[in-house]
């Protein structure tokens, strides 16, 4: 077989393998990882807590 | 011809490679940055929480949970916010209570801002420094160790 037409067979195994993943990953993840949901990752103001 | 097999035969093995290593760090457990990030806001967070419950002991939970829904409204006022927990601080915390909510405020304060950069550039598809990511974890390590409420 072509090294080319082999590597690209396996380049797509390797995609098709990581998308399965992907599937089976929880929203927090899928949101980490696209950064699509930014209140995931917003903090709170402390300046607020009072100085006692 | 035969060049341009293995230029395209190479550009598909480094692609390779790229998944491999994706799909190495998940099966071998490693916290991406995108999952540290992640981590570092829920701890923090979290931590944040824990110093609010401890500034409102004299609550019932179900008061602090009431409180800690109005912090987290973003459309809700920083002063009103601030004023809230004035009037709900207990007021029979023990100086080293109040020394220990002071300390806890102070770390907290210090890492916001590095967590908030952590997080923009995890966020901006770049990889954050190891020295800031070892800063934010002392941080984090301190709040549940040193200044730890019990």
């Amino acid at each position: 077989m072509d090294p080319a037409v082999l590597s690209l067979l396996i380049a797509i195994v390797g995609f098709a393998i990581q998308e399965a993943q992907r599937a089976n990953m929880t929203n927090d993840e899928i949101k980490a990882q696209l950064g699509i949901d930014v209140e995931e990752f917003k903090l709170r103001n402390p300046d607020i807590i009072p100085d006692l | 011809m035969k060049r341009l097999h293995l230029t395209f035969a190479t550009l598909v093995l480094v692609l390779l490679m790229m998944f491999a290593c994706a799909t190495i760090q998940t099966i071998m457990g490693k916290e991406t940055p995108e999952k540290m990030a992640l981590r570092f806001t829920q701890t923090w967070n979290a931590e944040y929480d824990r110093t609010i419950r401890l500034v409102t002991s004299h609550l019932a939970v179900a008061q602090q949970d009431l409180i800690l829904v109005q912090i987290k409204d973003s459309t809700l006022a920083d002063k009103a916010k601030a004023d809230l927990l004035v009037a709900n601080t207990n007021p029979n915390l023990t100086a080293s209570q109040k020394e220990l909510v002071n300390l806890r405020k102070k770390i907290l304060v210090q890492s916001k801002p590095l967590i908030t950069a952590f997080n923009t550039i995890v966020l901006s598809g770049k990889a954050p420094s190891a020295t800031d990511q070892a800063q934010i974890e002392q941080m984090l390590q301190d709040l549940n160790t040193k200044y730890l409420i019990k």
